[in-house]
């Protein structure tokens, strides 16, 4: 009978325990539960946060509205009507805020065209008169929120244009001063600082684009044909002349209706009469050629000719427009249609606002729809976190994965697949070092070993495991990197070299010993076999010394390079295969030697007393009892190699790339965490990529350790009596 | 070394000169002491086991009987620190010279355990082990082979539809007689046996000893027990040990009915042990 105390204890006890073991259940749970909310966003895609209708007061009637645009935080609207200089309206009620007439274009009649590059500012106007107006104009933000949003009028230059040049459309370059226009016969003029004025000789233009940063001309034609030319030594150098088929239709082309340049100007998005859109870019050949290709096609086609595009100034975020009123959000790099607007009004003109998160379309009488987007992450999707994506100014699609870059027009490139692989890699090299050693050391001491010795061993192999992986990867990086380097044939030659010697020591030792009396006693003989391997480890180094000097001039990675065609990083998947091979061992050695040492003796004995050798009782009867808990024993090495952090990150070159050589470097999903999470943004893209890769971290120890446990326990069952 | 006031002139030297008849000697001590470390486990014992007859070894818990079933195929080595004097002799060759392979010794030499031990493999593969570690591939002869120790063990008709079921679903005395049978597979001319039914209900006893009785046609039996009926029932000759010396050696009938010691006779009437 119990106490009433000891009752009370014992359900006290119960219950800290029962406290304690749903505590780490719920800790386990919550951080998993995080780190998955974390990640979440990255595939929520682009939603419509608020749906807003309004109009504009104040137009004159029968006055066209030529320009409009929003500032980047979506306060303002500019419009730019013919008649009239500019009227900045307050997004939010519709109402008029500041009218600001154009200086030097009063009384110039109506314009005719206008035309204004928000990030450079550059802007023309062109009016009845012949006046062309060349000039910038800037958003200008007050210090606080409550403050006017106002533009700034700058102008630069005023041409008069003879009454024969009617322009129907005209573009600037700030920086060369050139303009071109488009005539309403639809023929190209370009005009010069000093007053110079030429036609080009570029025919069936349906619509054309000068770039803002080097003086680049892109012209879309009839059929499908884009023609690119650059200004240099004061004349147009056509770089490409091509023709575009319709994506699926190779024998199908359409006219191009409308062009435009993604952030950083290197991709050109050109969509077409029939609602495709494309982008392209020129690609640098190996012989230094420079080819424009469309990269990107896959989107999904409005159902009218592409009238406007938009690209956004912070992203590669781009938006298409048809007349009937359906706008299509997509992104580039990541090849995603991220959303599809639909209003039943005729356009006239639609805006994406800079940072990409609203889209704002007015008809020609000023009404107006103002949609707020909720649109984080874009440049995400399972295709560019998992597949092949052709990134601007690469050959072709690649698995790239560089997030960060020197300019704010960098294109992340997010494929998790080189981490994904370097982490395999890492893995596979490390446990290709750290099985063969682990097991045969763990079959040694558990069957072989004089258990004076089995002692010592055991608890001196579990404290290499107490080694912080710090320290390991110091080592590795610092001592290791370095010797390796110089001794590649040497260290190769061991993994041959050894277990020759070993094998042949023990041929000789038997005959030894059935020829003469044993003189060492047993428990001494281990001692022998640790000559044995450093003898090996002797000749081996000394070996590949020899062959370094002999067939290779002296210098492995220099031969390795010039005759196999392999580079050679002093911080490769050798290293770390060493390294961190070291950092496995002690964890594979003792479950191992634990599973063979359970093996019951009753078995050993009957098979002994059957007249089976040690080698044969091994390799018949422990090897097999013992199969399910040395398999839990790799997985689980495998699940702490899969997860190794620190000596990935300092004994490889942590270069992301697709390369199985055991010469080169590679970066782990684990130590890419570590690298990126202190400079990523706060709930950035990256933030979340660098989340979602510490999910997929998870999920591959947690499928390897559940398939380790479903297998050990199946096995297990097979060898046990339910 | 070893020597006892108590020890009796009469038992173990009269007995390594025993004539058994028509059976000559298999197994013999010649004033064999064993230590495990320190501590002197058999003393001084010479005695004599004949061929193709059942020899049962008794006596109290901890009277190295076991001890002595085991120096037979030399399981004691696996022990560490023990030490031997004296010679064993299998058909009077010294088993524990230098140039005597274990290996080869425990084939000739088998042994059946106290708890019955079969592999947690098929019941074919358990029969197939000893063949196979010799070298035997062969599937028609692994076959036979298997069939027949399996039928010498008396098994054969229980599961004969059941050879590639795991060993470890037969019963208790199924597994025994299996583990015979693994025995007898490797085709040993010595049957050695450490309590083989300590372990087993009366019913699979009662069959072990049938099948016990039956071998010693082919094999030279040395068996252990517990049990003085045991003894009784199927031995031709009993040893019967105390405190690591052996005290009494005879034919069974003359050990059960006319114990020449004192000793014999309080442990078979039960009044110590």
């Amino acid at each position: 009978m119990a106490t009433p105390s000891a009752r009370w204890i014992d359900r006290l006890a119960r219950g800290i325990i029962t406290l304690g073991g749903v505590g780490v259940i719920a800790a386990v749970l919550g951080i998993l539960v995080f780190i998955f909310l974390e990640q979440l966003p990255l595939w929520r895609g682009a939603r419509v946060q608020s749906e807003m209708d309004g109009a504009l007061e104040g137009l004159i009637p029968g006055e066209r509205m030529l320009l409009a645009r929003i500032d980047e935080r979506q306060r303002a609207l500019a419009v730019l009507g013919d008649r009239f200089g500019w009227r900045i309206y307050d997004l939010a009620s519709g109402r008029l805020q500041d009218s600001l007439p154009v200086p030097g274009m009063e009384r110039a009649g109506r314009l005719r065209a206008a035309w204004w590059h928000v990030p450079s500012g550059a802007a023309a106007l062109f009016a009845e008169d012949g006046r062309l107006w060349l000039g910038q104009f800037r958003w200008e933000h007050p210090q606080t929120d409550a403050g006017p949003v106002r533009l700034r009028i700058q102008p630069d230059s005023l041409w008069q244009l003879s009454d024969t040049l009617a322009l129907r459309e005209v573009q600037y370059h700030r920086n060369t001063g050139i303009w071109v226009g488009l005539s309403a016969q639809g023929k190209l003029y370009a005009g010069y600082p000093g007053g110079r004025i030429e036609a080009l000789l570029v025919d069936s233009v349906s619509t054309y684009l000068l770039a803002s940063r080097a003086p680049v001309l892109y012209v879309g034609g009839a059929e499908g044909r884009l023609r690119i030319y650059r200004y240099e030594g004061r004349a147009w150098q056509g770089l490409t002349d091509t023709v575009l088929t319709t994506p699926g239709q190779p024998n199908r082309q359409s006219r191009i209706r409308s062009l435009a340049l993604l952030i950083g100007e290197r991709s050109l998005v050109i969509g077409d009469a029939e609602g495709h859109v494309r982008v392209g870019f020129f690609v640098r050949s190996q012989g230094g050629a420079e080819h424009f290709r469309i990269a990107h096609e896959e989107y999904r086609p409005l159902p009218g000719p592409i009238e406007i595009l938009q690209s956004s100034e912070r992203n590669r975020c781009f938006l298409a427009v048809d007349p009937q009123g359906r706008l299509g959000l997509y992104h580039a790099t990541s090849e995603r249609t991220l959303l599809t607007l639909y209003t039943s009004l005729p356009l006239s003109e639609a805006i994406l606002a800079p940072r990409g998160d609203g889209v704002l379309a007015i008809t020609a009488d000023g009404a107006y729809r103002h949609w707020r987007l909720e649109n984080p992450h874009p440049e995400v999707s399972l295709k560019a976190l998992f597949g092949k994506i052709w990134y601007e100014g690469y050959e072709g699609p690649a698995f790239v994965w560089q997030s960060t870059g020197g300019s704010d027009d960098f294109e992340p490139k997010l494929s998790l697949v080189p981490l994904i692989f370097g982490t395999l890699k890492g893995t596979l090299y490390a446990l290709l070092f750290a099985i063969p050693v682990a097991l045969l050391g763990a079959i040694y001491t558990a069957q072989f070993l004089h258990p004076r010795w089995r002692g010592v061993v055991k608890p001196m192999v579990e404290l290499m495991a107490s080694l912080p992986s710090v320290v390991l990867g110091f080592v590795a990086a610092l001592v290791v990197a370095p010797f390796l380097s110089r001794a590649v044939p040497g260290v190769l030659a061991v993994f041959l070299i050894l277990p020759l010697v070993v094998i042949a020591g023990a041929l000789l030792w038997s005959r030894i010993l059935a020829r003469y009396p044993r003189r060492i006693p047993r428990h001494m003989e281990v001692f022998l076999v640790f000559a044995l391997v450093v003898v090996a480890l002797l000749v081996s180094i000394e070996l590949g010394a020899l062959i370094e000097r002999i067939w290779m001039r002296g210098s492995f990675p220099d031969w390795a390079r010039e005759a196999l065609g392999l580079s050679y990083d002093q911080r490769n998947a050798l290293v770390v295969g060493f390294a961190m091979g070291f950092a496995v061992i002690p964890l594979i050695f003792t479950l191992a030697e634990d599973a063979l040492s359970s093996v019951p003796r009753s078995y050993v004995h009957a098979s002994l007393a059957l007249g089976a050798t040690e080698w044969q009782t091994t390799l018949r009867i422990l090897l097999p009892a013992a199969g399910s808990g040395i398999f839990s024993a790799i997985m689980i090495g495998f699940g702490r190699a899969v997860g190794e952090t620190m000596i990935v990150l300092m004994a490889t070159g942590n270069t992301p790339i697709l390369d199985w050589s055991p010469f080169n470097g590679f970066r782990a999903l684990s130590a890419n965490i570590a690298v990126e999470l202190p400079e990523a943004p706060y709930q950035g893209t990256l933030y979340r990529v660098l989340f979602l890769s510490g999910l997929l971290l998870f999920g591959l120890t947690f499928l390897v350790n559940t398939a380790a446990e479903v297998v050990r326990l199946r096995i297990r069952r097979k060898y046990q009596r339910a | 070394m070893g020597f006892s006031l108590s020890r009796p002139e009469v038992s173990g030297g009269s007995a390594s000169q025993k004539d058994f008849g028509m059976y000559p000697v298999k197994l013999r001590t010649e004033s064999v002491s064993f230590w495990y470390g320190s501590n002197q486990a058999l003393k001084n014992i010479t005695m004599a086991i004949p061929a193709n007859q059942v020899t049962a070894l008794i006596g109290p818990s901890g009277c190295g009987k076991s001890t002595y079933l085991r120096l037979f195929n030399r399981m004691n080595d696996l022990i560490e620190g023990v030490r031997i004097t004296g010679r064993v002799l299998l058909d009077e060759q010294d088993i524990y010279a230098r140039h005597v392979d274990v290996v080869q010794l425990r084939k000739r030499v088998g042994m059946v355990f106290q708890k019955p031990n079969p592999f947690p493999k098929s019941v074919y593969d358990n029969v197939a082990y000893g063949p196979r570690i010799n070298g035997v591939r062969n599937r028609a002869e692994l076959d036979h082979i298997v069939e027949e120790a399996l039928r010498q063990a008396a098994l054969w008709e229980e599961v004969k539809d059941r050879l590639h079921v795991n060993a470890l679903e037969l019963s208790g005395g199924q597994q025994q007689r299996l583990c015979i049978a693994r025995t007898l597979a490797v085709k040993p001319e010595v049957i050695l046996m450490d309590e083989p039914t300590s372990a087993l209900d009366p019913i699979s006893t009662a069959r072990i000893e049938e099948l016990i009785v039956e071998l010693k046609s082919h094999y030279t039996v040395v068996i252990v027990t517990h049990n003085m009926q045991q003894a009784a029932r199927i031995s031709d000759y009993t040893a019967f040990f105390y405190l690591g010396e052996l005290i009494e050696f005879g034919a069974t009938e003359q050990i059960f009915t006319a114990p020449m010691r004192e000793e014999t006779e309080k442990y078979i009437t039960g009044r110590f042990g």
